[in-house]
């Protein structure tokens, strides 16, 4: 019956998943993950080879587009987790109940039900983890008790150690955060060692088994001989999963037409692989600055109680304390594994990544929403436990049937929150990401040049122009910010737009782009920022949802004619522009996607133009100005002021922006109830 | 015996999970289909060519092999582009003909859905853009333009089928097999495994 109760649990969890899965490409690493696994390129460090390689796999569904098959990958791994967990602590228990309570209460977690229908590693990442912590939590928990021979002790615990070490291997070629498991993994094969002498030889030393070994120095003399096979097996499992990153090595080296890390040598590789290009936020620098001072561990502990909070409300905290006592008492080195790992995967992960008590909006956004998820697992695995409990002082009241009436109301009861999910996670209705970009592109004169800034407009460019092939006449450059003038030519291979774009593979030289900044061909994603590099060549003017961007000093005689000329043409592409996007998406996703509300705030701007486009003497002025502020999301300064005159005509367009407005100020899940 | 009807009954489960989740995934996509094609109709009725291009995207984005809703969305979008094309509307033909190229790329698996029209999408698109270049001054002549646009349409740079599938089969082999072999230590998977590896990183390479 156990596997028909897995099964349903597998269906329904993945059913739920797919519902609410986004469309199309979602925000964040989506685009540039889809587009270079379909490419078999190397993605962004530490090039996640692992999740390339099956979405690959996925890309080949006769069904759905790319960005929905390899969104697939995370529903999919979800469902697989969910159904881990009800094993896990049904086996633990006994009580389909309690292992059904520790299902919902994790379907319904906010950061981990988003993972699941976004493309991203995490769900993969959690998947792995899960099945190294699986394969030990179980064996701690039975088959050290159950072994009847120190062979099958033995043999058991050997396998569990290749197996893990594999596993661990594999998941090194995910994400790099998996290697935190390797700390308990390692304790709890110490204690398991601990354990095998002091039952099998007992505290003075004698063994306990004389019949099937004849003495306790064979015995030792074996198990010693064993730990150097061991290990050496270990390691060579481990390396063996671990080679999957040679995909970096071959994929990244070759001339391959999407790669945005390509790896030159064994040096760009190991960049590549510990994540050189972050800095701070590199693998070996992070990992460096790992110990902390206290208020760095008390903040982030603050920050995990509060995160786990929202995800499962303060009430779950009762069985996850219940739970925390029961293991402890029942399986210490159980307790110790999954209790250690929780902390690596909560608050260790915090004080790494955000360190100080004031956090911004997109640091709580990105961090405690993707970063943590296995201490999600692990909380929710104490708080089944507990709840087991709980129904076990019920019984020995002699309450059995009040037991177990609370046992199946309580183990649906986080469904309720499901209702939360479709308001703030129902991605299915997210096709701003996929609609905007495409907007920003169909705007755009045939053989323009856009920059594209920051991770979401790359990487949604990438998809939609190097994946789907949309406007190949627009050469995409890429930017990571406009303070530096580096971008990389992945949307326009020199291969492809040599012949259209020569000017641009020359040199690097900004006076080189002026021609085709004269014809209105040179557009970027962001206004060209006061103290940037961009802005001591160029200047921008908002056009409906990019920026055209001119030269600074206009080499032509008379350029105030030059400028009157430029705003009556912008004026009239504005219009035409206009027919050509599509704003609603912006009113009808049921998202708190940060980055989706960021990308609306395009729209706004674009309707501000057309409305005051309307608001001259003959549009009919009705005696009111609107003033209208659009902040910047990144450092918060105001990016655009607009003062517009209200007219009969702009009236539509300036209460559409306020719609757009209101409706995208929705704060994220985290900061809302803290509002 | 019992061995054999264990692992029938165990191909049995297993096809029959797969067959549920395929359900499920197109269940899914055809509610999107439905969705999309139903307000691109009535969008078209109110005359909001706009958004039905926008739904019409939709549809052919939800793709179902054989699927009759998406033909239509297809078609809708063709004729409202030939509409535009008449009207010498270029940016709005440009549109329809870019949305219907673009889906059939964006859901490409082993070959690319509807391949045998996109000759006829290219040229039209390229004619199209041709005659906005000339328009602004671009390009002197019609004919450089469309031959310049053509070269890049013309081309695919995805890696190919063949090896990336050896890829993504030898890949699982190799993993099956060092997992196998460690529950079952038969020599055969440690021969098995270097030779799939082997595999991989060559497929990879050729890819």
């Amino acid at each position: 019956m156990l596997i028909y109760r897995q099964l349903l649990i597998f269906l329904l969890s993945f059913a739920g998943f797919v519902f609410f899965l986004t469309p199309n490409i979602n925000t964040g690493d989506g685009g540039e993950l889809v587009t270079t696994s379909h490419y078999l390129g190397v993605a962004h460090p530490s090039g996640y080879p692992l999740y390339l390689l099956i979405a690959k796999m996925f890309i080949f569904l006769p069904f759905g587009n790319m960005a929905f098959k390899v969104t697939l990958m995370s529903a999919m791994a979800s469902a697989l987790i969910l159904t881990l967990m009800y094993l896990l602590v049904e086996r633990l228990t006994s009580c389909k109940w309690s292992a059904l309570f520790t299902v919902t209460l994790l379907f319904q977690a906010y950061a981990f039900f988003t993972q699941s229908v976004i493309a991203k590693f995490y769900p993969l990442n959690l998947l792995l983890i899960l099945l190294i912590s699986i394969i030990w939590i179980l064996h701690l928990n039975y088959f050290s008790e159950d072994s009847k021979t120190i062979r099958e002790n033995s043999e058991s615990s050997n396998r569990n150690v290749y197996l893990s070490a594999f596993i661990l291997g594999i998941a090194l070629a995910n994400h790099h955060t998996a290697l935190l498991i390797a700390g308990p993994l390692a304790l709890v094969v110490c204690i398991e060692e601990l354990t095998f002498y002091r039952r099998h030889f007992g505290a003075g030393g004698k063994c306990q088994i004389a019949d099937e070994e004849k003495t306790e120095n064979i015995i030792l003399r074996r198990r010693l001989s064993g730990y150097a096979r061991i290990i050496g097996a270990s390691l060579l499992l481990l390396l063996s999963g671990f080679l999957i990153n040679a995909y970096l090595l071959i994929r990244g080296g070759k001339n391959v037409f999407f790669n945005p890390s390509p790896i030159k040598d064994l040096d760009t590789l190991y960049a590549v692989l510990t994540r050189q290009a972050y800095g701070e936020s590199g693998s070996i620098t992070a990992a460096s600055n790992a110990i902390s001072g206290l208020d760095v561990y008390l903040d982030s502990l603050k920050h995990f109680i509060s995160a786990m909070a929202m995800n499962f409300s303060i009430f779950s905290f009762v069985p996850f304390v219940i739970g925390c006592l029961y293991l402890f008492r029942k399986n210490l080195a159980s307790f110790l594994f999954t209790f250690i790992s929780l902390l690596l995967y909560g608050p260790f992960i915090i004080s790494l990544t955000l360190g100080s008590s004031d956090i911004s909006e997109i640091m709580y956004y990105m961090v405690l929403n993707q970063y943590f998820l296995p201490a999600l697992v692990f909380f929710t695995l104490f708080a089944g436990i507990g709840f087991y409990q709980i129904r076990l002082w019920l019984e020995r009241f002699n309450l059995p049937f009040l037991a177990k009436t609370l046992a199946v109301m309580l183990a649906f009861f986080p469904l309720v929150f499901l209702v939360q999910r479709a308001v703030d996670s129902n991605y299915r209705t997210n096709h701003v990401p996929y609609q905007y970009t495409k907007d920003t592109y169909t705007i755009l004169p045939v053989n323009s040049m856009l920059i594209t800034f920051g991770d979401n407009a790359n990487y949604q460019g990438w998809y939609l122009k190097s994946a789907g092939r949309y406007r190949e006449d627009i050469c995409q450059i890429t930017s990571a910010k406009q303070d530096t003038s580096l971008w990389t030519f992945q949307g326009c291979p020199k291969t492809v737009y040599g012949n259209i774009f020569s000017m641009l593979y020359s040199s690097k030289d900004f006076k080189r782009l002026i021609p085709i900044m004269l014809k209105d061909r040179f557009y970027g994603t962001q206004y060209i920022k006061q103290g940037s590099i961009y802005a001591a060549y160029m200047t921008s003017f908002p056009f409906s949802i990019a920026h055209m961007y001119l030269p600074k000093n206009l080499p032509i005689a008379n350029t105030d004619l030059f400028n009157e000329l430029t705003k009556s043409s912008l004026d009239n592409r504005q219009l035409k522009a206009d027919k050509l996007i599509n704003n609603s998406v912006c009113l009808s996703h049921m998202t708190d996607d940060l980055f989706t509300r960021q990308l609306c705030t395009g729209y706004l701007i674009h309707l501000a133009n057309i409305a005051s486009h309307f608001s001259n003497a003959n549009d009919h002025k009705i005696g009111e100005i609107m003033e209208l502020v659009i902040m910047d999301a990144q450092t918060g300064e105001p990016s655009v002021k607009m003062k517009i005159p209200v007219t009969e005509n702009n009236i539509p367009y300036l209460e559409l922006a306020n719609q757009i407005s209101e409706f995208n100020k929705w704060k994220i899940f985290y900061l809302r109830k803290k509002d | 015996m019992e061995n054999i009807l264990f692992k029938k009954k165990r191909l049995k489960f297993t096809v029959l999970v797969i067959a549920a989740m395929t359900a499920i995934i197109l269940l899914r996509l055809t509610l999107d289909q439905w969705q999309g094609y139903s307000k691109g109709m009535d969008s078209l009725q109110k005359d909001d060519n706009r958004a039905a291009i926008m739904y019409f995207d939709r549809t052919l984005n939800a793709h179902i092999p054989f699927s009759p809703i998406e033909k239509w969305a297809k078609d809708e979008l063709i004729n409202l582009a030939h509409k535009y094309e008449t009207s010498k509307d270029y940016e709005q033909a440009l549109l329809c003909y870019e949305t219907v190229r673009t889906s059939r790329y964006l859901t490409r698996h082993f070959w690319i859905p509807d391949g045998d029209e996109l000759p006829f999408l290219n040229d039209k698109i390229a004619g199209i853009k041709a005659n906005l270049l000339v328009r602004d001054g671009i390009v002197k002549d019609y004919r450089e333009g469309y031959d310049q646009q053509m070269a890049i349409m013309n081309k695919d740079y995805s890696p190919s089928v063949f090896w990336s599938l050896i890829v993504v089969f030898s890949f699982w082999i190799y993993i099956s097999s060092v997992v196998v072999w460690i529950f079952r230590r038969k020599k055969v998977y440690i021969i098995i495994s270097p030779v799939a590896f082997a595999t991989w990183l060559f497929a990879l390479y050729m890819a």
